[in-house]
């Protein structure tokens, strides 16, 4: 392979040894090729982009089955699976299940997706700024983190979701609010260690102001390790949601989550099985693909781990 | 080792402190009025629900409230009658004298009472958890260690995973299914037992007069709660235990012990096992933590009448001083399960500075 990637002729760069010269890949390069041979990883980021496509294509699949998420039909409640008109069967009120689960797996995904994003935008601003500043800052927002992870953690979502009637707006922000502190210790103690490396140093010398150096040269270099934090509280946020929902904390009826479907099937489990294990299925796959990509990507980004 | 125990004890102090702001805050931001709670019932006037309010106190500002329940009101004169005079002692101690005030529900009880009650429940469950999962979390990540790369390590894996993903309300609802209404029903098609439940669904002791039997005679009763809530904990340790197992076996040590010749057997457990096993005292603070804060589900579906419940059952009552009890208890708990873990650490590796 002839690799003409510079543009000014250089002397001797047509010697022999230098023309099947490849350069070494860069990190993200040696990740990607890394997660292309672990089937377990693309199996879950397969498994969570069908999933994801399939509730988006909710209104989509509602027309081909002459089905929606909100009407009645009492005569006809907890039909079963694979009945007519009804591929899943029907709910307590005779709602059509296919269609709330679709429309239930887009609240559930964009309340995790919109929380994970802003806990980890929290945790990685609050993060570098204590990392980086030290002194008292850094001290004070330790002790807060340390107090806040001392607090049992649903005991903390309960009353503060308690403050704030959930709609899938606020429980955004409720678990966004009560999730950013272990990143902000993740990204404290990386901005920490990194605020002394050369580059750093080089940065400050050309005179890169400190948001600069903290936000384009620290941060970007512990962003494998965000993406790995980030793919494990996505997989978390989607569990404290059913949590709080079993609890009678979560979205409130009419509009459904997998949380609250799989809650209010067990009030019904015992006539309708289908009502508790397809939202239990779908809460237990997907935490399980987000994890399973969490773990992948943690390999993928070790340099430690040889290709 | 004295100093560094004393300095951690010290450090828990402004945490101690930061909790009870920021859970009093978040209390009496919450809507909800106990007072219309304690007194739905239409006969009570308005005059009556005034009154109630002003003794209970939940009408002053945040910082009189919070300034209370901290270092007490029995040194000043308060307002119960609402005639703009103050005209009786206060009978608040204060936290800080060890008293937690009265509860807002059961009207002359400590709160503390009523935690002595529960906290029991709870650690007896949360021990049996412990017990349960780390001793099997253990010899799942050993072997998945000494077998790495092979069927049994891949199954663990995915085992670890799945066990962390499963919401716990649903592995218990299919445990009480299952177990409960499934399992009976086959076997008495083949003519075993009468069709009722094998273990007990819920509760921690028999329903009979008298209280609880000694802990032997009802151990049938932790099974299943202590299967569903160890499914986390054999998940997690299992993976932290193969993969400190796997960090031991590199280390020189170990080439040492096979270089002279020791059977395998000896290396993997005498000298990859001990050694192996220390980082992970680390991990055992956060894993009583996380088993004390998923306690309020765990309790709830199967009636364990633990803690969780009891905070549980506060907080829908708004029964301020039982839930501050509660969540100072637990968080209490929280801090020194982390801090037993450290000294633990500090205790058994020679290596660690203090």
């Amino acid at each position: 392979m002839k690799a003409k990637r510079f543009k000014t002729k250089v002397a001797g760069l047509d010697h022999p040894d230098l023309v099947d010269f490849k350069p070494s890949l860069n990190m993200w390069q040696r990740a990607l090729r890394h997660i292309r041979q672990d089937r377990a990883t693309v199996g879950a980021i397969l498994v969570i982009v069908v999933l994801a496509a399939i509730c988006m294509a909710a209104p989509l699949i509602d027309e081909v089955f002459q089905v929606d998420p909100i009407t009645q039909d009492l005569r006809n409640n907890y039909a079963p699976m694979f009945s007519k008109g009804h591929p899943f069967g029907t709910d307590e009120l005779g709602r059509d299940h296919l269609s709330r689960l679709l429309y239930g797996g887009q609240v559930s995904l964009s309340i995790a997706f919109a929380a994970a994003f802003l806990a980890i935008g929290i945790g990685i601003a609050v993060g570098a700024f204590a990392g980086f500043y030290g002194g008292l800052l850094d001290d004070f927002i330790m002790w807060f983190v340390t107090t806040w992870n001392s607090i049992p953690s649903l005991f903390l979502l309960i009353l503060i979701t308690s403050l704030l009637s959930p709609s899938p707006l606020t429980l955004v922000l409720i678990l966004g609010i009560t999730g950013w502190t272990g990143t902000t210790r993740l990204v404290r103690g990386q901005t920490y260690s990194i605020k002394e490396r050369e580059y750093v140093i080089a940065a400050r010398a050309v005179g890169a102001s400190n948001l600069r150096i903290m936000f384009l040269h620290i941060v970007p270099n512990i962003l494998s390790l965000i993406i790995v934090d980030l793919s494990l509280t996505l997989g978390a946020l989607i569990l404290a949601e059913s949590a709080l929902s079993f609890l009678g904390f979560g979205v409130r009826a009419p509009t459904a989550t997998w949380g609250n479907m799989l809650n209010g099937g067990l009030d019904y489990a015992r006539r309708a099985q289908h009502l508790v294990f397809i939202p239990g299925f779908l809460i237990t796959m997907t935490v399980f693909c987000f994890f399973l990509l969490g773990d992948g990507l943690r390999d993928a980004f070790d340099p430690k781990i040889a290709d | 080792m004295h100093q560094y125990i004393i300095r951690r004890s010290l450090q828990a102090i402004p945490t101690l402190f930061g909790i009870t702001v920021i859970v009093y805050f978040l209390m009496l931001l919450t809507p909800g009025d106990p007072v219309a709670l304690l007194a739905f019932d239409p006969k009570f006037r308005q005059d009556e629900r005034d009154r109630l309010a002003a003794q209970l106190g939940v009408n002053d500002p945040f910082y009189v409230q919070y300034l209370r329940w901290l270092i007490g009101d029995d040194w000043m004169m308060v307002d119960t009658n609402l005639d703009g005079e103050v005209d009786s002692w206060g009978d608040n101690y204060g936290i800080l004298r060890g008293d937690f005030g009265t509860s807002f529900k059961f009207r002359g009880s400590n709160p503390l009472n009523l935690i002595a009650e529960r906290l029991g429940a709870t650690i007896e469950l949360n021990l049996f958890v412990l017990m349960f999962g780390l001793t099997s979390g253990l010899v799942i990540g050993v072997l998945a260690a000494v077998y790495r790369g092979r069927i049994f390590d891949r199954f663990t894996r995915i085992f670890a995973v799945l066990g962390v993903s499963i919401p716990v309300f649903f592995l218990g609802l299919l445990a009480i299914i299952y177990f409960g209404i499934e399992l009976p029903r086959f076997l008495e098609g083949f003519g075993i037992g009468n069709g009722r439940p094998i273990l007990p669904m819920g509760g921690r002791c028999p329903p009979v007069r008298g209280g609880c039997p000694p802990i032997y005679e009802r151990l049938h009763y932790l099974i299943l709660p202590v299967l569903v809530s160890a499914l986390g904990v054999i998940a997690g340790w299992s993976r932290f235990m193969r993969a400190s197992m796997l960090d031991t076996i590199n280390s020189d040590y170990m080439r040492t012990a096979r270089s002279k010749g020791l059977s395998s057997r000896s290396i993997w457990f005498r000298h990859g096992f001990r050694n192996a096993i220390l980082p992970l005292t680390v991990f055992l603070g956060p894993a009583f933590v996380s088993l004390i804060g998923g306690s309020v589900i765990i309790e709830r579906i199967f009636t364990w009448p633990g803690i969780g419940l009891l905070l549980f059952d506060a907080l829908l009552s708004r029964d301020h001083p039982v839930i501050m009890a509660s969540g100072v208890i637990a968080s209490v708990l929280t801090i020194v399960g982390y801090l037993l873990s450290d000294m633990l650490y500090a205790f058994l590796d020679p290596r660690v500075r203090y």
